[in-house]
């Protein structure tokens, strides 16, 4: 149970605990048979009795002077018993309204948590660059691509190179969700371009090495990466050729 | 992150060479269902356990059984009922009276591979009965404590539909599981190839081959335990399941143990596809049956379409992926 609910359970019950009281305490300030019938005053009420002696034979003599009058307690005391009742009632009715403005408040959240977790979107979540766009930022970068491959450590060489796939989709308006890791990002760029997917695969599996293996990797993986670029390179390049021409 | 020097006897290029002709053996026996099948044998190789959630009929004491056969480990099987008590799990002292003396006997917990069949109808008490055996690998009857053989591995099946008569697992019991998996309906193809296959051998039982054994099997956890994991995608693991607690419809995220099966679990899948390091994919590849059983969703969204497993794909479009160049050496 999360605190709020603790809060709103406490509070439920000391709204209960107080409500018994008030009614408690009203119905000792009229008394129990007006808490049915009364017009729920605290009346006063005579009850005559009479004194009542015995003559030696027995029988009865009742003297009307010896008359008494009994009265519930006096008018300051019950004055008193109502001042007091008045204020829990008033109290139980703010704590009422409290309650009731914390129910709505959580069918509120609850019926927002509802919508916020299925929102229906307006149009596809994926950007779409054209594939021209695309393809003549990598033909323009082309040269400092391979230059970077050439430069420094093979697994340096390769990150570096790779990096450049995603300065380009920038470039060709193709942002990287935060979310996305770069590989998913890159292939969905080169996928876009209809890149040679052969070549993407093999650069894209020694992008990864490079980044997250510890192990050496060697002048052979700086080949076969330069020989994938290369065929993206070419590929791209000539399917743009055929489309100009 | 360099993990401890444990020499390995087989690399992890035969490892996953071993792990696919494991897999194959299996897919004799189910059909397709090779993801769910990959994630199964993922949780082996980083020695967890699984449990198996999805409705009747959909193979999932099949698979327990194939994955036995094709693994070469002893296999037992224990029925989990209302009256089924934690004694006959672990075992008990017995009189001897040839020797008057109590002698252990142990129970189906001893074993390389234990299904424990539709675990949900049987009672806590039992259900916790398992708790130590699966986290410690060792039972204890009676003050004395018996280490259970390597490996031992639990799958568990569980029917989520039901609810007349079972137990639902307590979260505790629940996070010893490295990974939920359901097998869902097969597609009609699928489910017609079942058809012709039992058409075909003219009988019910089918025989599969036996690919390695425990050995084996020990040896390929090894080659698990020789992957690399870089510093970047080990936090990753991290804040996915730090973001789980974070989120507005969870009462209860994931625990630090769901970070570690993310890790553990993304380096068995790594082995499965041949690699000696792990991914940012392969921490995506397994946190569903990773984190989704690990998270208790608000009460009071029993009614909405929240789950474990939206949670898991909503914290997956959150948390921030290892950057491209962090890694410079």
């Amino acid at each position: 149970m999360t605190a709020r609910h603790t809060t709103s359970a406490v509070a439920a019950v000391l709204a209960a605990a107080l409500l018994v009281v008030v009614l408690v305490t009203w119905a000792a300030s009229i008394g129990p048979s007006d808490v049915l019938r009364g017009d729920g005053n605290p009346a006063t009420t005579e009850t005559p009795t009479l004194a009542t002696t015995y003559t030696p034979s027995g029988s009865p003599i009742v003297s009307d002077g010896d008359r008494l009058e009994q009265t519930t307690p006096s008018g300051d005391s019950s004055s008193i018993v109502r001042t007091i009742a008045f204020f829990i009632e008033i109290a139980t009715l703010v704590l009422a309204l409290f309650l009731l403005w914390r129910v709505l408040r959580w069918a509120r959240e609850t019926y927002d948590a509802r919508n916020r977790r299925l929102p229906v979107p307006d149009d596809v979540d994926f950007e779409v660059i054209s594939a021209p766009e695309g393809i003549e930022q990598i033909l323009v970068d082309a040269d400092l691509q391979l230059r970077l491959l050439d430069e420094g450590t093979p697994r340096n060489a390769i990150v570096a190179s790779w990096h450049r796939f995603e300065v380009q989709a920038r470039a060709a308006g193709l942002g990287r969700r935060h979310w996305e890791t770069s590989a998913e990002f890159t292939l969905r760029f080169l996928d876009q371009v209809a890149a040679d997917q052969h070549a993407v695969s093999v650069f894209a599996e020694l992008y990864r090495e490079a980044r997250f293996s510890d192990h050496e990797l060697g002048e052979p993986a700086r080949t076969t990466a330069h020989d994938a670029l290369s065929a993206i390179h070419a590929g791209l390049a000539s399917g743009s050729l055929g489309r100009s021409q | 992150m360099t993990p401890p020097e444990v020499p390995p006897t087989m690399g992890v290029k035969e490892a996953a060479e071993l792990a696919g002709r494991v897999l194959d053996e299996v897919q004799r026996a189910v059909v397709g269902k090779r993801e769910a099948l990959m994630l199964v044998l993922t949780a082996v190789l980083a020695k967890g356990h699984v449990l198996l959630e999805d409705f009747p009929g959909l193979g999932k004491t099949l698979a327990a059984r194939s994955f036995a056969r094709a693994l070469g480990l002893d296999f037992s099987r224990a029925q989990f009922t209302p009256d089924l008590l934690p004694a006959d799990l672990t075992g008990s002292f017995l009189y001897n009276q040839q020797r008057s003396e109590f002698e252990f006997r142990p129970g189906p917990l001893f074993t390389g591979l234990l299904l424990a069949d539709e675990i949900n109808r049987t009672p806590p008490k039992t259900q916790s009965a398992l708790l130590e055996a699966m986290q410690e690998r060792q039972v204890t009857v009676e003050g004395e404590t018996f280490p259970l053989p390597e490996p031992f591995h639990v799958l568990a099946t569980a029917n989520p539909i039901e609810y007349e008569g079972t137990y639902p697992l307590p979260e505790a019991q629940l996070d010893r599981f490295l990974l939920r998996v359901s097998f869902g309906y097969p597609t009609s193809e699928e489910e017609y190839d079942v058809l012709a296959r039992r058409v075909e051998r003219r009988r019910e039982e089918i025989e599969l081959d036996t690919v390695t054994d425990a050995a084996g099997l020990l040896a390929m956890q090894a080659a698990v335990e020789s992957v690399q994991v870089d510093e970047s995608v080990g936090r990753y693991c991290v804040a996915l399941a730090a973001a789980t607690r974070d989120h507005p419809d969870v009462l209860t995220g994931s625990s630090p143990r769901g970070s570690l099966g993310l890790l553990l679990a993304a380096r068995g899948f790594a082995v499965l596809r041949g690699r000696d390091y792990v991914i940012p994919e392969d921490v995506k590849a397994v946190s569903r049956p990773v984190l989704a059983h690990r998270i208790t969703v608000k009460p009071e969204l029993w009614m909405t379409s929240a789950s474990g497993r939206t949670i898991v794909d909503a914290v997956l479009s959150q948390v921030t992926a290892p950057s491209t160049m962090e890694a410079r050496r």
